[in-house]
């Protein structure tokens, strides 16, 4: 790299600024002195905090952990506290001013524990790595800003290279690439350079030197054995579909996005792997484009399936020569192609997918020749097709659908469906080793697991990555971040080092805050539903709420419920009730003593959310009714309902009110109304407790899915449409707008300094405002 | 149920403190040229410097060995800074718009000290912000690409990536104005 001209303008410092500074920064250090001697009124203080500070080490020498226990400030502050020798301090240079501040090195240090004492939060040392950070408020909202973030994201697409040592895993953080000979090892990240929450897709050429991933507008392409990127190659959108040609001399790219007007049309690139240039104008289709792939041999037949119409999806499929873009049959695969496609080895027939039944056509005569059952689920969905490299069998994997296993012996005009190997749902990606003897899916977009092809055993799996978040909220220190996820995992992360520090791993599908950690950070709750597709059938196996004890890592207990009942758990703030709110009806347990814990109320009304006032006395419903939304609110003292009634203005079974938020001062309660389709269909809706009546409403873009108060009560925190919107409280006037990051859960820390949000990337962002 | 927990491995014994005197004269040149790459002019780079170094000396008690090298606590700090200046001078730009934006009346005060320097000031405050803070941290801070990594939660590979994009992009801007 020839960067001369930027090494030769470095210049010193002046020498007078240099000295000027020096002694200035010995004045600081005097004026410091100074508070020494005020703040040293308070040493009893200072006492405190250091035998807190023995008291966490012994605790933590005996095994403890530290989570929800003893505040890391204070141990933090403790490690200190030897600083008579390896106090900060400059040393000699012109002596005298030195001299004094060695002198003062271990009363700086001792009284570092009194200033540390005194500091807000945000001021903590134990986020050194975070900026000092502010109070959210109403005047500083439009100074919000991402601060860190948190989780290695989720997963689209994966794939193995053509050798089978690697796995290459696409998501929204890069190209994953773990050893199949290790999968437990740590991954080696090929960033992007976009993070941004848009599909991922990745191809490997034939010998396994290039791997190509969609990154934001356009392909990024790297060498996969240096990590070396070798070239980013621009797309006028998201780029959704790559594939190389057998020679490896060709990447063909594809994209298009659902938002976009009726008459956007797409190219489909073809671009030459020796120059990284096209060689001629590339075909313009009317839809985004699904899939790529191109047929065995030598001929540069590429198929392509795209839909006709971005507004009303019509899957079509061609076939296009490349070397001179002439169609080759694209008439018989109207309304047939569908998300993925694969050719049989041999490359005379292809096969595409849509709505989980599968067509083959001979890619000739275009017949069609064979055509798998259609899942009997109506929600599935099939996304990827893999098959195996003897020709024998297509995987495919499908949203509410699971894993199949269709055989393409015996009967030659209809798939025979082999006993599914896998107990799977939500699967988007599946592929074959390129042996043959293996089948890697991703389940949630966040669990990775591979299989034996033969046996259907599960062989390995890696849960390194995150699904759809379910639940986030700081730890009561706020020195972690508890998250779930959907793929049934548990993490708590450190906010200052970004890392993961502990997992908890369950088999539970955990939807939105289907988990909760307690405000104590001693257990953590969660609702154990399985969701299983076997065969053509879709079940549910709901396993009760477990409790699991942070310090130990063991469940503590299995609340059981009826079956079919399921949903949004949350402990109220002393941690001595737990609320499930959701399918079917809602239940209330009393905590208080350890091993008997007993059902103190039932509701049977299917709700959406429950929420806990403040002071955990009064409990409120966001309810789903057949024909509209419904509130309940009960007193718990006494106890007694005190309100129910319709949210006025629907009458509509596909309204809805995913969550509710309490005030601090519990006189107000925030619901998100949706309801689709209808004018403003989109609102944000507070309820007086005291006169019992809906007030104040503002009308929303898009879906809201969750929101929260400021721990102050001046604000609101809504998630719509992936991006936070803060409200002011009373007025309900737009304060500011977040960045889009995908968002739609979202919390406050207890200071109110930080905002968490998690959503459909997988990701966890701290956002605040800095000094 | 499978419900399995893992556990981080027990943390390092942390690092001594650091050499205060020996961190001045090693990294007030690099603070320096860092502004200098980063602002583009030589009065309020030293402004700049001096600030860094008076928040850092403030608040040296907060800092901890364990959690990251001095350089990486050092340049945090300087990259607030930076950002608290160019928040302050453009209060009503967002952050990612006026960063990228060339301060003219600055560059053109900085041509007539020296038309060359100036010439390479010009070309990198044209750089969208995290391109130039990265070429500000190579070049004007002299820090290994492992260093910036830490300081800017870039993975290594993805600063040298950035650095041979941009460093590229600007030799052919350099070599075309020459």
């Amino acid at each position: 790299m020839n960067d001369d001209f930027l090494h030769n303008h470095r210049q010193p410092p002046r020498q007078d600024f240099a000295e000027s500074l020096r002694q200035r920064l010995h004045e600081e250090d005097t004026h410091m002195t100074t508070e020494v001697i005020q703040l040293t009124t308070e040493t009893h203080r200072t006492e405190e905090l250091v035998q807190r500070g023995r008291e966490a080490e012994r605790q933590s020498a005996n095994g403890h952990q530290p989570s929800g226990r003893i505040p890391r400030r204070v141990r933090a502050d403790f490690s200190r506290l030897p600083a008579g020798t390896d106090s900060p301090g400059f040393k000699p240079r012109a002596g005298a001013w030195l001299t004094l501040a060695l002198a003062l090195a271990a009363m700086l240090a001792l009284i570092s524990l009194v200033i540390i004492g005194r500091t807000p939060p945000a001021g903590d040392p134990a986020r050194a790595s975070l900026p000092p950070l502010l109070p959210i408020t109403a005047e500083n909202a439009t100074r919000v800003r991402e601060i860190t973030s948190m989780g290695k994201g989720n997963l689209h697409q994966v794939a193995y290279s053509p050798d089978g040592s690697l796995l290459a895993l696409a998501g929204t953080r890069g190209v994953w690439l773990h050893t199949t000979a290790d999968l437990t090892a740590p991954a080696r990240l090929l960033e992007g350079t976009d993070t941004s929450f848009i599909k991922r897709v990745l191809a490997w050429s034939p010998d396994g030197s290039l791997l190509a991933m969609s990154d934001g507008d356009g392909t990024r392409v790297w060498n996969p054995v240096t990590g070396g990127v070798v070239t980013d190659l621009e797309y006028p959108t998201q780029v959704t579909a790559l594939a190389f040609s057998p020679d490896g001399t060709e990447l063909a790219v594809g994209g298009g996005a659902w938002d976009d007007p009726d008459g956007t049309t797409y190219p489909v690139q073809v671009w030459k792997t020796q120059t990284w240039q096209q060689d001629q104008t590339p075909v313009q289709l009317g839809g985004r484009v699904n899939a790529l792939a191109f047929q065995p041999g030598e001929d540069g037949l590429l198929a392509i399936a795209f839909d006709l119409s971005a507004e009303a999806p019509t899957w079509s499929l061609m076939l296009m020569r490349t070397a001179d873009k002439t169609m080759h049959r694209n008439e018989y695969f109207d309304e047939e192609g569908g998300q993925d496609l694969a050719f049989s080895p041999d490359g005379a027939v292809i096969y595409s997918n849509q709505r989980s039944r599968i067509v083959g056509w001979n890619v000739d005569t275009g017949e069609q020749v064979i055509e798998s059952q259609a899942s009997t689920n109506f929600t599935a969905y099939d996304l990827s097709l893999s098959i195996n490299p003897a020709g024998t069998e297509i995987a495919s994997a499908s949203v509410n659908g699971g894993l199949k296993i269709w055989s393409l012996t015996g009967d030659t005009s209809r798939f025979q469906t082999s006993e599914v190997q896998t107990s799977l749902e939500y699967t988007t990606s599946v592929a074959y080793s390129p042996d043959g003897s293996q089948l890697v899916t991703l389940e949630y977009a966040g669990l990775v697991q591979v299989w034996d092809a033969q046996t259907g055993d599960e062989v390995a799996s890696i849960r390194d990555y995150a699904g759809n978040i379910s639940a986030v909220k700081l730890t009561p220190d706020q020195q972690q971040v508890f998250v779930a996820d959907q793929t049934g995992t548990l993490r708590f992360y450190d906010v200052a080092t970004e890392e993961e520090a502990r997992r908890f791993e369950t088999d539970a599908t955990l939807y939105r805050d289907m988990a909760d950690l307690s405000a104590d950070g001693s257990l953590i709750a969660y609702s154990d539903l399985n969701i299983r597709v076997v065969g053509t059938n879709y079940q549910t196996q709901n396993q009760g709420v477990r409790l699991i004890d942070t310090l130990s890592g063991e469940v503590q207990t299995t609340l059981n419920v009826p079956d079919g009942v399921w949903g949004t758990v949350r402990f109220n703030p002393d941690r001595n009730q737990l609320l499930l709110t959701g399918t079917n009806g809602s239940r209330l347990w009393d905590l208080t003593l350890p091993g008997q814990y007993q059902t103190i109320f039932t509701r049977d009304t299917t709700s959406y959310d429950g929420a806990f006032s403040a002071d955990g006395q009064i409990l409120a419903f966001s309810d789903g009714l057949s024909n509209g939304i419904g509130l309940t609110i009960y007193d718990l003292l006494k106890p007694e309902q005190i309100y129910v009634g319709d949210y006025p203005d629907v009458n509509s079974a596909y309204g809805s009110s995913p969550a509710l938020a309490w005030s601090p001062d519990g006189r107000t309660i925030a619901l998100p109304i949706n309801v689709e389709p209808a004018v403003p269909g989109y609102r944000l809706q507070l309820f007086d407790i005291e006169s019992k009546s809906f007030t104040s409403t503002t009308s929303a873009d898009a879906y809201l899915y969750d929101l929260v108060y400021s721990p102050d009560g001046s604000m609101l925190a809504v998630t719509v449409n992936g991006r936070v919107t803060l409200y002011d409280a009373t007025t309900l006037d737009v304060l500011a707008e977040l960045p889009q990051s995908a968002a739609y859960l979202v919390n406050f820390s207890a200071d109110g300094s930080m905002l968490l949000t998690g959503g459909w990337d997988g990701i966890v962002r701290i956002w605040g405002v800095t000094e | 149920m499978d419900t399995r927990l893992t556990s981080p491995p027990p943390a390092e014994a942390p690092p001594e403190a650091p050499d205060w005197d020996a961190l001045y004269t090693v990294w007030l040149p690099r603070v320096y040229n860092y502004f200098r790459y980063r602002v583009g002019d030589d009065p309020l780079a030293e402004d700049l410097t001096a600030t860094t170094f008076i928040k850092a000396w403030r608040s040296r008690v907060d800092y901890d060995p364990a959690l990251g090298a001095v350089s990486t606590w050092l340049f945090a700090i300087a990259r607030h800074v930076a950002a608290d200046h160019f928040r302050s001078r453009l209060p009503d730009l967002p952050l990612v718009d006026f960063e990228t934006l060339p301060d003219e009346d600055r560059v053109e005060a900085v041509v007539e000290q020296h038309a060359e320097h100036a010439a390479l000031i010009r070309l990198l405050l044209a750089l969208p912000s995290r391109e130039r803070e990265i070429i500000a941290l190579k070049y004007g801070a002299e820090m290994t690409n492992r260093a910036i990594a830490a300081v800017t939660g870039l993975t290594e590979s993805n600063v040298g990536t950035i650095l041979h994009r941009t460093v590229h992009t600007l030799r052919k801007q350099w070599d075309s104005q020459s």
